[in-house]
């Protein structure tokens, strides 16, 4: 027992000293298995953060409220709440306006803050950390606040990042554009915020509700009120409900929160698909190293074997290394992680606030979950790939140690047993392509599962293609580089079980990283061709604050009859114009409907997927018919011919909940990419028949033929139409300048997806470098028997060169096919199922020339170290170390 | 008399410190020094004083006056069911609600802004005692005056309201204050009171200025007696009510006097059909200040002014709260030699208190009171409100 014992630690010390010896070897293994934790919970952190942000910043503006009442044009007539209070007695309800403003620094950064107006008498029953701020305040500060403009209260945390003062002014712009006009606001005091909400409220300033609409230009309106009721006072909710006017809706506020939270569902969902690729690639990684590390010490536990080691032992042995390594490894990818959250901390709530919400998050959100998840996933990912290479040791015969071909030999033939189950996994993806699914988060999963089984299919088909294609470039390269190069293909044959996971490592990463770039790709072609077609009008006013993101969208009526008035007879206009934006919130979900004014010559933007152009142009014009964009009847099911039913206040009509659900026939489904959620658009003649508001969001000029090519009439006019908006807080942009600035924000959303794919690709990167450092050190032998023959150094490491270049080759190769596999599933199955969009699918040659350079070059450079050290062993040395 | 304003400064000037973070704040308290500023802020400058007596004239002064700083309006009485027939089934309730309007400009903000801009933030106390079962049911609320959200004015047919959100003050009849309703509605309780006086105005002090201290005067006038019915609501039973209130009017811009602690003000109808209002102003030793007045008004609504030196109050039995643990005199003594008046007033229930620690803005004492003793040698009673402020 007590022998056991010692030969265990001494088999133990072994594999120690074995990796202190080499820690180059360590580090890279390490270092594979951390990349791929990394990346994992980076991403996760930040998505995690992200969420965790909105809840916060959710929760410190809802407190205490059960309720909210919100509008379908995105800010409430302040008259609802005087109502509220004078004539319903509802005590626990208050109101606010929410805005993100621009706070120039001292070092002229501009930040996003949320410009908070509030009632200070009102909130005590709604918002908890009102309390605080009520305390601190200075003498009279609510005097100021009351009846000084411009006067604001700030978080303790505030003042002291910005080196502020009580009584100092800060400068805040409304919107990020640039020659904003500038206003400074006073500073009268600030408050400690209770430590949940520090970061939230830390960006932050408080001001009366007053100043808030004085400095917004929204008087008269509110974002939302808040109100705290008794959930078993079924009789006032109701009363509530039926007081409200059209358009303005009683929400639940967990309800509503939710609402919001699952706009950036597949989003989060997208990011954490990409995550797991990076840790399937890391998975190869691991599994290389631990081979390499089996292979290596080969002769070593053959002697061990001979010496009494049993099988289970060596099989243990393995095992236990990988579990050590594993746990090195994820903990420095947790540390790694970490960071990498940071970074991606800030390209997720960008991404958000330029889709879907507005949202700020400056702080990690540590969870145990997120602990466990790493040490799940790097220890889990390594014992699981290195089962492979401990069976290999464990299976080490001590008399057949040396013979290398006898590995190869058993590889050879697997490589044909894997054909059958990579086509029978093709069978699967195919089949699961064919499958129809209601819901759209089990549809993402499929989709998602497709893209997982058709990597693994092509893993397993991947020795098969090699071998041929070494095959073939064995001639390509004996023609190229003579001998060194039939020998350079040879070897990597030879040595056929350690390349082809470096070649299957490179290409995996490669194709994700293809495909990827020919979804975005194919992508943006789309979103530029379909704004090209969509954008009708020459000009569009709107809102400064207009940011699609914004809860608080339009905030005010800008367009007053007035403006219209003026704006329509400005010479040289052919058409004015107009959508106005509502929304509803039916069942838990936002409904976003636009009301178009148009000139019918522009109809033909609604460029059909389904429904008959003509018919529906008529139906549009005459009857109650709505045209639905691609992704809202995905979302909801709905083909032409389906009905829509939208709220139409008509008290008495409807017993149960006075409220009047009017059908629109959906008479065609239009490519859209403008929203994820989807649109309804109704004629304006339409929906002035069913309701009476007429707050409209943004205007579109379109000029007559004379003006629109005439530089100098086309800037005359320019200046005309700047004079009339002038002090209105609104801004003209052309045709132009709105298609670029689209595509700018495209391009920005799609940032995130580039510094993970640059991320799988580093992972890759060191995947192929530990492999090829592998085969090198295992040949050292085979290499200076070459260098005692005559080799010289330099030759020495052109024929490492060549291999690596090889096998880079073949990966470039390989990676194109499934590249574009990969690219459709993405697209078909990711992009349609999680967003309901139809892409038009290019293959773009510079995305295939960037994949075959960056797999060759990643090739090459990690050849690098293999062929300097192997070039400065001397040959004797080498050959004594046998 | 109502004097609450007064209070205020004593409170921001002198015990505001007493009271910050280490006790455990209320949320809905919201503290008078955040409204009203420091009291040697200078800003008083800008309203005007009351100096010297004015022409009043009705209804316009019973609305706001924008111009001075501090104004309120306020109504307490006792109440009971089935007064006609002092049965055991009786049951006695009292009640105050007081409006008060503290402006933060002497003049109307201008137009052309957010409509929350706002001149006035308007508080109100309302109070229900149910004296039978020692119940006292209190509300605070605060509003701004913008929006109409609370205010003192005309509605469309002329009728005075007084009014913040859905608690309000409104006559009956236009450009006149009574017969006046009040409506209160709570989640605990609700007053639903018609008003109507039984004797006419009097204007306090030298014909409406009421001097508080050397430097410090208000406007006031009261109707001492108003013929209450309604009904009003206790958790979820209603009673028929009826009974008698105190309404008062005051208005100022000024504060108390350097040496003032606080004061006791007593509103009492006799049951001989007078009614007697009393107070001492206190100084910080205690001793009773020669700006103290009082007014004697007899069945018929003639009315005598009463001198500091021309009455004693004497404190009786002292009760301390449990929840703010300030020890009030609950029960006292009142001497009016020249008119051969011997009168002891005290409560039947205890803690008709409002205190910061107990949610509200600020401390003092008002409740319901009993009087007992005798007039010209023969027994009296009768019933009142006491106010006690300055006890911290």
């Amino acid at each position: 027992m007590q022998l056991r014992k010692n030969n265990r630690a001494l088999l133990y010390r072994s594999s120690w000293r074995y990796y202190l010896k080499r820690p180059l070897h360590l580090l890279f293994s390490v270092l594979g298995v951390a990349l791929g934790v990394a990346l994992v919970v980076g991403i996760d952190m930040a998505s995690d953060s992200a969420r965790q942000g909105f809840s916060l910043s959710s929760q410190s503006i809802t407190g205490k409220a059960s309720h909210r009442i919100i509008s379908s044009e995105y800010v409430l007539p302040e008259s609802i709440y005087v109502q509220l209070r004078n004539e319903l007695g509802l005590r626990k309800v208050a109101p606010l306006i929410k805005q993100t403003v621009q706070f120039n620094t001292h070092d002229n950064t501009r930040v996003d803050v949320q410009l908070i107006g509030l009632d200070p008498f009102s909130e005590a029953e709604i918002r908890t950390w009102q309390q605080g701020i009520m305390e601190s305040l200075p003498n009279g500060g609510l005097q100021r606040l009351l009846t000084e403009a411009n006067t604001i209260l700030v978080e303790a945390g505030f003042l002291k990042q910005y080196h502020l003062r009580v009584g100092d002014q800060i400068s805040l712009t409304l919107t990020k554009q640039e020659n904003e006009q500038e206003h400074q606001l006073l500073i009268i005091g600030f408050f400690n915020a209770p430590e949940t909400f520090q970061t939230q409220l830390k960006n932050w300033l408080i001001s009366d509700i007053s100043s808030v609409q004085e400095l917004l230009n929204l008087q008269g309106a509110v974002s939302q009120i808040d109100l705290l009721l008794d959930a078993d006072n079924a009789g006032k909710i109701e009363q509530i409900k039926q007081f409200l006017p059209e358009g303005v809706q009683l929400v639940k506020v967990d309800e509503h929160a939710k609402a919001i939270t699952r706009l950036s569902q597949s989003f989060e969902l997208n990011l954490i698909a990409l995550s797991f690729l990076g840790l399937l690639v890391a998975m190869f990684l691991i599994y290389n190293t631990m081979m390499f590390s089996v292979v290596h010490r080969r002769d070593l536990l053959a002697r061990m074997r001979v010496l009494g080691v049993s099988r289970k032992e060596l099989f243990q042995l393995v095992l236990v290394e990988a579990f050590f390594i594993a746990l090195l490894a994820t903990g420095a990818g947790l540390i790694m992680g970490i960071g990498l959250a940071h970074i991606l901390l800030y390209f997720v709530t960008r991404t958000i606030n330029d889709l879907y919400y507005v949202l700020q998050v400056t702080q990690l959100h540590w969870s145990y979950i997120i602990l466990f998840k790493a040490l799940a996933l790097g220890v889990g990912a390594t014992l699981l790939s290195a089962l492979m290479p401990a069976f290999e040791a464990a299976y080490t015969r001590p008399v057949m140690a040396l013979q290398r071909s006898n590995l190869e030999n058993k590889i050879n033939r697997w490589s044909h047993w894997f054909v059958l189950p990579g086509l029978l996994a093709c069978l699967l993806v195919y089949w699961l392509l064919k499958v129809q699914v209601d819901d759209q988060n089990s549809g993402m999963l499929i989709g998602f599962a497709s893209v997982f089984i058709s990597i693994a299919a092509f893993i397993c088909l991947l020795p098969f293609m090699s071998r041929y294609l070494l095959a073939l470039l064995a001639i390509v390269m004996k023609h190229l580089f003579k001998l060194p190069g039939k020998i350079a293909v040879n070897n990597i044959v030879r040595s056929f079980s350690r390349s082809i996971v470096a070649i299957a490592a490179l290409t995996i990463a490669v194709s994700s990283a293809l495909g990827i770039g020919i979804m975005v790709e194919s992508f943006r072609f789309t979103v530029d061709d379909w704004l090209s077609g969509y954008l009708k009008a020459d000009y569009f006013i709107s809102s400064q604050n207009n940011n699609t993101s914004s809860q608080v969208t339009a905030l005010l009526e800008p367009f007053d009859k007035q403006l219209i008035s003026n704006l329509s007879q400005l010479s040289g206009l052919d058409y004015l114009s107009s959508v106005q934006k509502v929304r509803f919130f039916i069942d838990g979900q936002y409904h976003h409907l636009n009301v178009f004014d148009i000139p019918m010559k522009s109809f033909s933007a609604f460029h059909f997927k389904e429904g008959n152009a003509s018919s529906a142009q008529k139906a549009w014009l005459d009857e109650d018919a709505v045209i639905i964009s691609e992704p809202y009847a995905y979302r909801h099911g709905l083909s032409v011919g389906d009905n829509i039913y939208l709220p139409v206040n008509q008290i008495g009509k409807n017993p149960e909940k006075n409220i009047l659900h009017q059908a629109f026939k959906v008479v065609g489904i239009y490519y859209h990419y403008g929203s994820e959620q989807g649109v309804i658009n109704m004629n304006r003649t339409t929906y002035d028949r069913h309701w009476t508001s007429k707050k409209l969001n943004t205007l579109g000029l379109y000029l007559s033929s004379d003006i629109l090519h005439d530089q100098r009439k086309r800037e005359q006019f320019e200046k005309q139409l700047q004079v009339l908006i002038s002090g209105k807080s609104l801004h003209f942009i052309s045709k132009q300048n709105l298609h670029k600035k689209s595509l700018i924000i495209f391009d920005r959303t799609f940032k995130i997806t580039n510094v993970l794919k640059l991320l799988v690709i580093l992972v890759s990167f060191v995947g192929i470098l530990t492999a090829l450092m592998a085969i090198e050190l295992e040949r050292s032998r085979e290499f200076a028997i070459l260098r005692a023959t005559g080799l010289t150094g330099k030759q020495l490491s052109i024929l490492v060169y060549i291999e690596t270049l090889t096998m880079g080759i073949v990966a470039a190769v390989l990676a194109m096919p499934m590249g574009i596999v990969l690219a459709y599933l993405l697209i078909e199955v990711i992009n349609y199922r999680s967003f309901g969009w139809s892409i038009q699918y290019i293959l773009p040659w510079s995305e295939f020339a960037m994949a075959g350079g960056l797999a060759i070059l990643a090739a090459l450079l990690a050849a690098v170290y293999p062929a300097w050290h192997l070039s400065r062993t001397r040959p004797a040395l080498a050959l004594r170390g046998e | 008399m109502k004097f609450q304003r007064l209070q205020w400064f004593v409170l921001l000037t002198f015990s505001y410190c007493a009271c910050d973070a280490s006790s455990p704040l209320p949320m809905n308290s919201i503290s008078m020094k955040n409204i009203l500023g420091e009291q040697d802020s200078g800003q008083e400058n800008h309203f005007k004083q009351a100096l010297k007596p004015r022409a009043f004239q009705f209804p316009r002064d019973h609305l706001a006056h924008q111009a001075y700083k501090t104004e309120w309006w306020y109504l307490s009485g006792n109440i009971n069911t089935d007064s006609s027939n002092k049965s055991a089934s009786t049951r006695k309730f009292a009640y105050q609600f007081t409006l008060f309007r503290f402006a933060l400009h002497p003049e109307k903000i201008s137009l052309n802004k957010s409509a929350w801009r706002s001149s006035n933030i308007y508080m109100a106390h309302a109070a229900l005692t149910d004296v039978k079962n020692h119940k006292v049911y209190q509300r605070e609320r605060f509003s701004r005056d913008g929006l109409a959200l609370a205010g003192a004015g005309k509605n469309e047919n002329g009728f005075l309201r007084f009014w913040l959100n859905d608690w309000q003050m409104q006559s009956m009849l236009s450009d006149q204050l009574f017969p006046l309703t009040l409506v209160i509605e709570d989640e605990e309780f609700s007053l639903n009171l018609q008003l109507e006086p039984v004797k006419p105005l009097v204007l306090q002090g030298n014909q409406g200025l009421s001097q508080k201290s050397s430097r410090h005067a208000s406007y006031y006038y009261s109707y001492t007696r108003l013929a209450s019915k309604g009904n009003i609501r206790v958790g979820n039973k209603t009673y028929e009510v009826s009974g008698d209130s105190w309404f008062d009017r005051e208005w100022s811009t000024s504060s108390l006097g350097e040496n003032q602690q606080g004061w006791d003000w007593f509103a009492l109808h006799l049951d001989d059909g007078s009614d007697l209002m009393i107070y001492q102003m206190r100084k910080k030793d205690g001793v009773k200040d020669i700006f103290s007045s009082g007014i004697l008004v007899d069945s018929q609504g003639n009315h005598e002014m009463l001198q500091a030196q021309e009455f004693q109050l004497k404190a009786g039995e002292f009760w301390q709260s449990p929840v703010s643990g300030i020890r009030y005199p609950i029960s006292w003594d009142i001497l009016i030699p020249k008119k051969n008046i011997k009168l002891t007033v005290s409560t039947l229930v205890k803690q008709q208190e409002w205190s910061k620690a107990g949610g509200f803005s600020f401390n003092y004492w008002e409740g319901s009171i009993e009087v007992n003793g005798s007039k010209n040698q023969q027994p009296i009673s009768g019933s009142g409100y006491l106010e006690m402020t300055g006890y911290d």
